[in-house]
């Protein structure tokens, strides 16, 4: 009796230990796991996406907003008719069906992306089907209510490498990190059928939506370049080409236009090469535009006066190399003023003599072509100046009248500005005013580099580009009652080590009215084939928008 | 003999009470998450809504748009500019008495 007695405790003690043990296996050992599975099937957890900041032009309307997209996404062990679903999907979506129905077969995975940035529309027409194991989770799309219109500023939103949204080129590669904001997040305790329980634990961090940006950019400015541009490109035969409109005294830029160009809605149907403004990213040689810059040196430095006399008979020799006019024609006795009007390099190359090379050197650096503006936009590079030990006579002479030294539009716009703004050179910008989401704005100044130039030199400067304006080659198409300071330009454009004979970059910087002006601007063709000189194609151009802007902007005739 | 007053049974009957209303209100407010999911739906519907009439705007009033419409109605651009300063005056050429 005794003996079943003890054998009956051993007994009742082992099951002790072994549900004991089992336990502790399940609350102690198990139990963080336990917990997770708990806190998975009880809360639910989901992203609040943050809204990209919106980009505005100068009077607040918008130039890109956002748009409510999906992304559709397929939980393939849910699906109950495959072929049926894979069809309606490539259908509804545009998509190959052979490509989803790969992805449908691959059994490891219990979740598939089919789709990004799917409009409100195709969901909709894809939720009416009420498909079993397909889902949409929200993302953001952005908008262009005015197409493709100033693309090459703007830039597009694509995809990082995690798969986030990320901005490229212009601004939204610029201002990446202001316009993305940081998403939030809220984890709360759902019932059996997923529904939230209101006393339950919920914690929510708010999502930080982006800034939006007010840029300078005048919308019927942008508009008017982009038309006038495609009508010149048309029309002369160019390959493409550009146009620039800044405000000289803050270096707001008004408008800024290049062709060709892409839609950035649909930026991954166009080649990549087209992403990058060519304002900001890709350098040229500028021709007799630059003879404007060493022409206000050599003022500054009181090397020559508007009236002093030059004598030009010929072909200048320098260095085992001739220096012609453009059209071989040279005037005997030539002032700096008719140097300007004629566009002589001859007559350039004797400014630059009276300057001297260090000077020279000096005030391609003072006037910012060795460096890049920091204007905001994401793409902006600088050609660099070589070494000036490494400069021979006749890359000083050449560089008197803009060949053999490359600048960007948005470098050659930027030093032309300093003289309309009374020698003060200014930093390009784009973006005016950021806006917080709490409605703060925070006002973007005008910041000022340099004084590049006496306010007399430039006065003097622009009166000299005035008669450039009116005697010169382009004189036909100006419009009458204005005065406008420009020159021509017409570059010829280097291959392999030499010139090619035929294709050249046409251009003409200005600005008006005289005095006071109120805009900056360079027009550029890239290779026109009608006529490849500066006075033909880019001139008109530039005179074709500057009558627009003056009834745009109600300028009065002054003459 | 004076008869003594226990709160023993108030403070039970009160602590029943507040178990009861408890019990009342958290059974009443259980489905509320029903509610409130409709009432974010209906938001996000109008939330909806709204970014679709705001791109309408958008749209409809873009440049481009605009420029068409205009160009329909007939208005022209760049009209030409003329300017009355300084205005001609005719001069007399009759001596004054």
């Amino acid at each position: 009796m005794e003996l079943r007695l003890k054998f009956l405790f051993i007994f009742f003690v082992l099951v002790f230990i072994i549900i004991t043990g089992r336990l502790f296996y399940w609350q102690i050992i198990l139990s963080d796991r336990l917990e997770g599975e708990a806190d998975t099937q009880r809360t639910k957890l989901f992203q609040i996406p943050a809204k990209r900041g919106t980009i505005m032009a100068q009077d607040g309307s918008l130039l890109v907003a956002n748009q409510r997209a999906y992304l559709v996404y397929a939980e393939p062990r849910k699906i109950k008719n495959m072929t049926n679903t894979q069809d309606l999907l490539a259908d509804i979506l545009d998509l190959d069906a052979a490509s989803i129905s790969g992805k449908f077969r691959n059994e490891s995975l219990a979740w598939i992306p089919i789709a990004h940035k799917v409009e409100e529309e195709k969901k909709q027409m894809l939720q009416t089907k009420n498909l079993p194991g397909i889902g949409f989770e929200e993302e953001g799309l952005r908008y262009y209510p005015e197409s493709s219109m100033a693309a090459h500023i703007l830039g597009f939103v694509g995809k990082d490498a995690k798969g986030d949204d990320k901005g490229y080129f212009g601004i939204e590669g610029f201002y990446d990190r202001q316009l993305k904001g940081r998403t939030g997040s809220m984890r709360q305790e759902t019932d059996a059928r997923g529904l939230p329980i209101l006393i339950g634990k919920q914690t929510r961090i708010e999502p930080e939506n982006g800034r939006d940006l007010i840029l300078h950019i005048d919308k019927s400015v942008q508009f008017i370049i982009e038309k006038k541009l495609e009508e010149a490109i048309n029309k002369y035969g160019a390959k493409g080409g550009w146009v620039v409109v800044m405000e000289p005294k803050t270096g707001s830029i008004l408008g800024m236009a290049s062709s060709p160009a892409y839609e950035p809605k649909k930026y991954g149907t166009y080649d990549n090469s087209l992403y990058k403004n060519p304002i900001v990213a890709e350098s040229y040689e500028p021709g007799s535009t630059f003879k404007v810059l060493v022409m206000g040196a050599a003022l500054k430095e009181k090397k020559v006066k508007p009236s002093q006399e030059f004598i030009e008979e010929g072909p200048i020799e320098i260095g085992g190399y001739q220096i012609r006019t453009w059209n071989n024609q040279y005037s005997g006795k030539i002032t700096a003023t008719g140097i300007l009007e004629k566009s002589s390099n001859v007559g350039m190359v004797m400014i630059g003599k009276l300057l001297g090379k260090d000077k020279l050197i000096q005030y391609i650096k003072k006037f910012g072509i060795d460096r890049t503006t920091g204007i905001d936009l994401e793409e902006e590079v600088s050609a660099d100046l070589r070494p000036e030990n490494s400069w021979y006579d006749i890359d000083y002479a050449t560089a008197s009248f803009g060949q053999g030294i490359a600048v960007t539009a948005i470098q050659m716009i930027r030093a032309v500005s300093a003289i309309a703004n009374d020698g003060i050179l200014v930093e390009p910008h784009m973006v005016k005013t950021i806006v917080n989401p709490d409605g703060r704005k925070i006002d973007i100044r005008p910041k000022i580099i340099d004084q590049v130039i006496s306010k007399e030199a430039a006065h003097v400067l622009s009166e000299m580009m005035v008669q450039a304006v009116d005697h010169g080659e382009a004189r036909y198409s100006k419009p009458k009652g204005y005065k406008i300071a420009g020159k021509t330009g017409t570059a010829q454009i280097p291959i392999a080590g030499h010139y090619d004979a035929t294709k050249t970059i046409a251009s003409f910087v200005g600005f008006a009215p005289v005095p006071n002006p109120q805009f900056v601007m360079l027009t550029t063709l890239k290779e026109p084939t009608s006529s490849p000189w500066g006075s033909e194609t880019a001139a008109p151009l530039f005179f074709s928008i500057a009558r627009e802007l003056f009834s745009y902007y109600g300028i009065r005739p002054s003459q | 003999m004076k008869k003594k007053i226990t709160f023993r049974p108030i403070l039970i009957l009160f602590y029943l009470s507040l178990a009861i209303v408890q019990v009342y209100i958290l059974n009443s407010i259980s489905t509320y998450g029903g509610k409130l999911n409709d009432i974010d739906n209906e938001i996000r519907l109008v939330e909806d809504n709204n970014d679709i009439l705001a791109e309408n705007i958008a749209s409809a009033s873009s440049v481009t748009t605009l420029y068409n419409k205009a160009k329909m109605l007939g208005f022209v651009t760049n009209p030409p500019v003329l300017s009355l300063d300084p205005l001609p005056v005719a001069l007399s050429s009759l001596p004054s008495n």
